[in-house]
């Protein structure tokens, strides 16, 4: 319960020692990583090397649905997540949201897919639902677009529309994160800019960690960056110095795209 | 390509055959009367009244056990456990379950139902068996069905901090719901189609049941008595005509629900 709150430097989310196995198969060895409060966070490596377990035991998606086991400490805000069950478990999921690779909104109208975590949560006024579905919807930058049709089939919305549909019902509980595992991965140029752009403005009220294949997506959107290769964290560091001057080989031959 | 069109136009073919020789033999029968009157000289004259009312009761309290039954059992199986030789047991056990005759089912009936709890021959003792008969399949139907929703939903509704049977109930179930409804269709159609296992726990009294506890003889078993004791093959083709419409019937409503559960559900 030390965690400072505010600050520059506060730490959102203090990941120690974190070891990550599925059965007898280790996929990330023990880790040590800290994401500041307010900033985006980006998280680069070839596939398989174990981010996106990492990301999703952020919230313990990973043990709850994936049968992994996670070893050491992962703290978001006050919370010490990998000891929670039950209802605190939810009460964390409801501060951190998370968004999929590929869109994935529920077969439900728009507006019905944003209210889903308020709903989960207990909210049933019409008036306060209605009010974080806009309030989401424009964070998420999709509410121009959907405002008179939010009855709509959410399946019915372009790629791009659905994942930031995901993007704004990940919002709708004002989480104080956010994590992306590989947003963009299904999306085009055009339409992941557009995302890239919505994710610049939710800082520095959410902070994001963004899991991503796409080294140049990182770069452009990213404050600070950790390298993560087959299991190891090899390093962490500003973006921009860690793709001027990277402090490991193993981080300059990816960056320079001879594996991976 | 020609050898697999064949045995398709074999296969509706037949059913057309089977249904319109059912129908021939019974339509000229077939009248408001015969449906809403009581039987007289033992249903060589007269309606079937109290056998369309036995079968509604039997079947309705057939699904009632094995709905409730049947799908929490699949939900267990699909949702709560890991795959392991204890689940392979409960699987294996529900197949060797579905596979035992049906007069086996009513022996048993008759033996648990009927006489150990006293319960006589009855509408619950042949509710209570046709539901132990009908619950693999609805349990082997709604485990696929929920087994076939995308991996995703159970993500995307936890993170967003449901928790597993909020999960469950409001986005999992809705979405296995067509197949679920499909399992319970098949189910009632077994039921009341049912002869063997009928006999034995429900009986053949042939009158209007007033309450559970009262025998009953369904319409199919009112179709093999007509028959066997050569009462009248008129009424008794006219009750299999009944018979088979009802579950057509059955079976393009629960379609045409399913197809609009659906839509609403992709």
């Amino acid at each position: 319960m030390t965690t400072p709150v505010s600050g520059a430097d506060a730490v959102m989310i203090d990941v120690r020692d974190v070891s990550i196995s599925y059965g007898t198969t280790v996929v990330l060895r023990p880790t040590t990583l800290q994401v500041r409060t307010g900033e985006i966070h980006g998280v680069i490596g070839p596939a398989g090397s174990g981010k996106s377990s990492l990301l999703r035991s952020f919230n313990q998606l990973s043990v709850e649905l994936d049968g992994a086991t996670v070893t050491g400490s992962i703290r978001v805000g006050p919370h010490d997540v990998l000891r929670l069950r039950g209802e605190a478990l939810a009460a964390l999921r409801r501060m951190v949201g998370i968004v999929f690779a590929t869109p994935q909104p529920l077969p439900r109208t728009i507006f019905e897919n944003v209210a889903f975590g308020p709903r989960m949560a207990g909210i049933r006024q019409q008036d306060v639902l209605a009010e974080m579905v806009e309030h989401a919807l424009r964070a998420a930058r999709l509410w121009d677009e959907v405002a008179d049709r939010l009855d709509l089939m959410a399946t019915q919305l372009s790629g791009g529309q659905q994942q930031r549909l995901c993007i704004a019902r990940a919002l709708a509980l004002r989480p104080s994160v956010v994590l992306l595992d590989e947003p963009c991965s299904a999306l085009d140029p055009i339409t992941t800019s557009g995302i890239e752009d919505t994710l610049l403005s939710l800082t520095p009220d959410v902070t994001v960690v963004l899991v991503t294949n796409n080294i140049r997506q990182a770069e452009r959107v990213a404050a600070r960056t950790s390298f993560i290769l087959m299991g190891d964290l090899i390093e962490t560091a500003p973006t921009a110095e860690l793709f001027s001057q990277p402090q490991d080989l193993r981080t300059r031959d990816y960056l320079e795209g001879r594996f991976g | 390509m020609w050898v697999m069109w064949a045995s398709t136009a074999v296969t509706v073919g037949l059913l057309l055959f089977i249904i319109g020789f059912i129908l021939k033999r019974g339509a000229h029968v077939l009248s408001w009367e015969f449906l809403f009157t009581n039987p007289r000289q033992s249903g060589a004259l007269g309606g079937i009244l109290p056998t369309v009312v036995s079968t509604i009761w039997v079947s309705a309290a057939a699904v009632l056990v094995a709905a409730p039954l049947g799908v929490s059992a699949a939900i267990y199986l699909a949702e709560y456990t890991k795959e392991s030789r204890l689940t392979r047991i409960i699987r294996s056990g529900t197949e060797a379950l579905a596979g035992i005759p049906s007069i086996i089912f009513g022996l048993f009936g008759f033996a648990f139902f009927v006489t150990t709890l006293g319960l006589g021959w009855s509408i619950l003792s042949g509710g209570l068996t046709l539901g132990l008969m009908i619950l693999p399949t609805v349990i082997r139907t709604s485990e696929e069905a929920l087994r076939a929703v995308p991996r995703y939903y159970r993500d995307v509704a936890q993170s967003l901090g449901a928790s597993k049977w909020q999960s469950i109930r409001s986005v999992i179930l809705p979405a296995a719901a067509p197949g679920v409804m499909t399992g319970v269709v098949l189910g009632i159609g077994r039921a009341i189609s049912e002869t063997a296992a009928v006999i034995f726990t429900a009986g053949v009294a042939l009158r209007m049941p007033l309450s559970p506890f009262d025998s009953a003889r369904t319409m199919s078993v009112h179709f093999y008595t007509l028959t066997m004791e050569g009462i009248s093959d008129d009424m008794a083709y006219g009750t299999a005509s009944v018979l088979v419409v009802t579950i057509l019937l059955i079976n393009i409503g629960a379609y045409s629900l399913m197809n609009r559960l659906t839509r609403r559900y992709r």
